[in-house]
This record gives C-alpha cells, structure tokens and sequence, in this order.
C-alpha cells in the first residue's frame, strides 16, 4: 500500500513519503494507534465536562450572579453648586455683570449632570448673556421661551415649555468628585432687581440627593432652586 | 521506508506520472488569499470600531467627527481598500470562474462603503444627528457585510483548492485513497488562522445588521426609524441565536472540526465586545467575569462537534449556542427587551446592568424555547451551506486544473 503525501510547495518542488507494508523485500513498518484512555472513558470524561460547564454557565449566568449583581449598592451622584460669585453686585442698566459658577460632583459618577441656570427677567438670551468661560465636557445649551424641557426631575419624561431662557451647562458623564466651572456676562434690560435661578441636577435622578438644592423655592420646573439677584440702576 | 524528492516538470520522473506544477497559479492564488486576508482584517477593524462608536454616543454624545472610536472605523476602511486593490491585482490574473465572483462581491461591498461616506455627510448636512439606523448607515453595513462575505469566500476557495491536489491523476498513483474528500486532507495552522480571520467579520456585521434593526437608537429630529418594540424584540430573539449558532458552527465544519476553533472564534467575538461595549462603560467594568463565562457554552459545543460526528450532537451543540445569545449579547440587548418589558425606550448607562440582571430571570425562560430551535436551525443552515460551499469549490478547482 503506497501513501502519497504532497507537503508544502517548495521552490517548485513536491516531497513525497512513500511507506510500504506488507511486501517480504521492504521494511515492515508497523503503525499503532493508542489512546491515553478507553472510549467508554473517554467519553465519560468528555460527556461529565459538557454536564459540569453547562450546568456551571446556566446557573452562574441567570441565577447566581444576577442576584449577586442586583443587591449590589447603586451608584449615587451627590451633585453641588460649590461656588457662586456675582460681580458686581449693582449694575447700571446698558452695563454688563459677570456671574461665576462652580459646580461639583461629590458622589459617584453621574451619566450626567446638569447646571442650569436661568433668567426670568428676559424674554431671551442671545445678546443679553454670553459664555465668556466654561470648561464642561458637553456644549452649553440655550432654552429659549417655548422650548420643550424635561421637569419634575424626570428628564424627557415629564416635558413642559420653557417660561422664560435659560441655560444648560453640563458634562457627561461627570466624574466623581470633579469640578466643572462657567463664567457668564450678562446685560440686564430693566431697571430693578435682576433675578437669576440656579439648580443642578444628576441623572440617572434616583432620590433626593440628585439634585440641588434639596429645599426652598420651586421654579415651573416645578424644581428646586436657588435665587440670586443683581440691583439694576438708572445710568 | 523511502523518501524521494520530486522535482519540477523537467525532471522525468514527473514526465512520466504525469505531474505538472503551476508555480505562477499557486503565487497568484496566495496573493488573492492575503488580499482577502486583509480585506477581513479591514472589516473586523471596521466592525470593532462600529461597536465602540455606539458605546460612545451612548456614554458620552460626541460632538465632533473626529474621535476614537471613528478613526478605528476608517482605518479598518483604509486596510479593507488596500486589501482590495491586492484582489483585484490577483483576481485578474486567475482564470477561475469562482474567485472572480468572490472578488466581484468584495468590490461591490468596498464601492457601497466608499459611497456611503458622502452620503452620510450629506444626511448630516440635511437632517443633522443622525440615529443608528439611517439610509447611509444602511448602505455602509451592507457594504461591510459583502465585503466580509466575499473575503471569507475567497479564504474558504483558497483552503479548499490547498486541500485539493493540483493535479487529479495523483489519484491514479493512490489506489482507493479518496482526495476528493474534505475529511481526509489536512489543515495547517495558516488555513485554520485564516478561517477566524474569515469568519468574524462576517459574524460582526451581520450581528451589526440585527443591532441596527432592533436597538431603539434610531428616533432622531426629523426621522423616526425605531421599530415597534415587539417587533425589535421579535427579530433580536430570531436573528441572534441563528447567527451565532450559524458562524460558530460553519466555522467548526470548515476546520474540519479542529477542536479549538469554535472555542478560539467564540472567544475573539468575546473579547472584541467586551472591549468596545463593556469596557466604555465604566459601571459594567465589574460584570466582566458575567460576561466572559460564555465561553463555557462555546467551549461545551465545540467539544461536542469535535469529538464525535454524530448528528444529534452537532444539533445539541447547536441548540446551546442559540440559546447564550441573551448573555452574549448583554449588555445592548437590554435596551431592545427593557422597552418591551418596561416600556423605557432608554436606560442610563450606569443602569444597563441593574436593568438587565433584573430582567434575565423573568425573559430568558420565555425565551429559551425560541432560541434552542432558531439556534437548532442555524445549525442545520450552516452544514448545508458549507457542504455546498465544499462541493462548489472542489469542482471548481478540478475544473481548473484540468
């Protein structure tokens, strides 16, 4: 019985291995197949491997470890307007004043965090404020009046229209304990007390401390914020 | 024993039994493989990319064309042209019916994928931010997967006609040696490399086709292209038990079930997802042991297909492929069955696996049914189309070398 095996093409060339048994003039050689086990062994330990892994990858995969994973503690933003410092504190109307706000994330990481600032005293925002600074991740956005906007700390879920502008400033995500600052000029339109709302807010929002402030007034957010104010005098 | 060197053509010897070598055949034939080869590499580039651009607008809502996840994209592009070019420089110089059509395939898909860039400029330019599913994207994918599907067919005629003798009177020096029969020939570890290179950028992009049609990622400003969520769900729980259980099992068949290819693929396909969709995410960074013990029901099939050939097994091991597609595909899979279950079309990224845990114990029994036998049907597609593809190739390269 001749065997013809035709190996790796080599510079043209193709090796042969011719083996002969069988033929009294030739070498007789033998050719023994053993295994390091039986085949009822060998199945055995092939069909117990198979049992064993699958029983491990089901029950690991939709019993153990979702009940393990599910009691674990939630990651919890704790966000904060840390700094918020108006320059001046009277302006004449025509002139401009600066507002800086700082803004941290004193918990876990959040998906994102939002800090919104908002004028009541306008009916819009381009020309009247402007981002001399701000080093968020994200591109502030500007609300104008009838915009849609989330509420209730909801997010899109629960969507009102804008009363009056405002702007988003926020970074996603927002990493644990990272402070994100921004820098606005504002120009007034009318005499008297200029108000400005501050808030900021988490999301995912899971409870209480997702937001802040946590009490006072409530804006037609139907959101807690904090107030500040700007004396605005004749020139 | 003796052992004799055979030598080109001019040599007697050869003249006698007939032999001829066609060196130049041979030379062409590798270049179109490694043309291929590279056209794969280019695509799963892609693929990878592709998958880590959607982690990426899920955490992070890039702004700018220019990111990571989308300079991997266009590299693999650039790679899948390159690998192009190479086919095509060899294809032109091979006389062979079959190849050519698998070169004509993966122009085809490169040309979609070079056509799809200015469209997709020009939808952004329109509409602005555009969702998953959009006609550009459509467009890119099926480019990615054609080009994929004709690289793999070129690998899977290279492997079949190495296998195969270059001249069929050989036969007649081997009395009642079958060399027709796949079985019998051997694969080194370059034709088994080149089937995984092959195969998982066919299995990424057409896993990237059943994502783009069942992820509620494509509701934009002007468009809403999100299926009905039952649907989604629908073709999610038919599509990913088929194709994975397809891939992996075609795969095996192609190596001639070599144990370790199923389990080598598997976990490649394992790696890539993690790193481009786990990995992102900081908050599923700890689920990562969760993830990587589907390679026991990878390793559990492969050892049923490799060590016995009996049919029942190959449909057993079928059938536990197509049902890990729900832990195989975490962590995206839960944005397409929570918005069924919980009607929430969205989950926060630092709740997918919170959201996902608590629904796997109550979906995956309802589901388990479904995934057994599309996974059971993928089985069945893969060794018809492979012993199709085996029967196609074989006669083709006698034809050739006749």
């Amino acid at each position: 019985m001749e065997c013809l095996i035709i190996g790796p093409e080599e510079q043209g060339q193709i090796f042969s291995l011719n083996l002969y048994w069988g033929e009294p003039n030739t070498l007789n050689l033998p050719i023994k197949r053993s295994y390091l086990l039986g085949t009822y062994t060998r199945s055995f330990v092939l069909t117990a491997i198979i049992t064993i892994s699958l029983t491990t990858y089901f029950l690991l995969s939709i019993y153990v470890i979702p009940s393990l994973y599910v009691t674990l503690p939630q990651i919890r933003a704790l966000p904060r307007i840390s700094n918020v410092s108006i320059s001046p504190n009277m302006v004449h109307l025509g002139k401009t004043f600066y507002v800086n706000i700082t803004g941290e994330n004193m918990g876990d990481n959040a998906d994102i965090q939002i800090v919104s600032t908002a004028f009541p005293n306008l009916t819009r925002s381009a020309g009247f404020v402007t981002i001399k600074q701000s080093d968020f991740t994200q591109k502030p956005i500007f609300i104008k009046i009838g915009d849609k906007i989330g509420s209730a700390y909801a997010g899109l879920g629960n969507l009102v229209y804008a009363r009056y502008p405002s702007l988003e400033c926020f970074s996603r995500p927002w990493y644990s304990h990272i402070i994100h600052h921004v820098q606005l000029e504002v120009k007034p339109v009318s005499v008297g007390r200029f108000m400005i709302f501050l808030k900021t807010i988490a999301l995912p929002h899971l409870n209480n401390k997702s937001h802040y402030p946590q009490i006072g007034i409530k804006d037609y957010q139907n959101e807690f914020v904090t107030v500040f104010s700007v004396q605005v005098v004749r020139s | 024993m003796k052992f004799s060197k055979r030598v080109q053509s001019s040599s007697p010897a050869i003249k006698k039994s007939g032999l001829e070598v066609s060196l130049s055949h041979s030379y062409f034939l590798r270049r179109f493989t490694i043309g291929n080869a590279l056209v794969s590499l280019g695509m799963f580039v892609c693929a990878t990319g592709g998958s880590w651009d959607i982690s990426n607008h899920l955490l992070n809502k890039p702004e700018t064309f220019f990111s990571a996840p989308h300079a991997v994209l266009y590299t693999g592009v650039a790679v899948a042209i390159f690998g192009a070019v190479i086919v095509r420089m060899a294809s032109s110089s091979i006389f062979n019916n079959n190849l050519n059509r698998h070169a004509k395939l993966t122009f085809t898909g490169i040309s979609m994928m070079t056509i799809a860039a200015p469209l997709d400029f020009a939808w952004h330019s329109a509409f602005g931010l555009d969702g998953l599913l959009s006609p550009p994207h459509l467009v890119l994918l099926l480019g990615m997967i054609m080009s994929s599907l004709g690289a793999m067919l070129g690998i899977i005629s290279y492997i079949n006609s190495a296998k195969v003798p270059t001249v069929i009177q050989d036969n007649d020096d081997v009395p009642g040696k079958d060399s027709t029969r796949l079985e019998g020939r051997r694969m080194n570890s370059t034709m088994l490399l080149l089937i995984v290179i092959g195969v998982l950028p066919v299995w990424m992009t057409l896993d990237g086709l059943i994502g783009m049609c069942s992820l509620p990622f494509s509701n934009t400003e002007y468009f809403n292209f999100n299926l009905d969520p039952f649907t989604a769900a629908v073709v999610a729980t038919i599509g990913y038990p088929v194709l994975i259980s397809f891939i992996l099992c075609s795969s095996s068949i192609l190596a001639n079930r070599k144990f370790g290819i199923l389990s080598a693929i598997g976990a490649s396909y394992l790696t890539v997802h993690a790193i481009s969709t786990i990995i992102p995410n900081e908050s599923l960074i700890p689920t990562l042991p969760f993830y990587m013990l589907n390679i026991l029901a990878f390793l559990a099939s492969d050892i049923l297909v490799s060590f016995s050939s009996n049919k029942l097994y190959s449909v057993l091991a079928a059938a536990i492929l197509g049902s890990s597609f729900f832990m195989v595909q975490y962590p995206l899979i839960t944005y397409i069955y929570s918005e069924v279950f919980s009607n929430q079309s969205f989950v926060w990224p630092s709740l997918i696996s919170s959201t996902y845990f608590r629904m796997i114990a109550n979906i995956y029994p309802l589901i388990l049914g479904p995934c057994f036998a599309m996974g059971i049907i993928g089985g069945i597609l893969a060794r018809k189309i492979t012993s199709e593809l085996s029967g196609k190739q074989y006669n083709n390269n006698a034809i050739m070398n006749k």
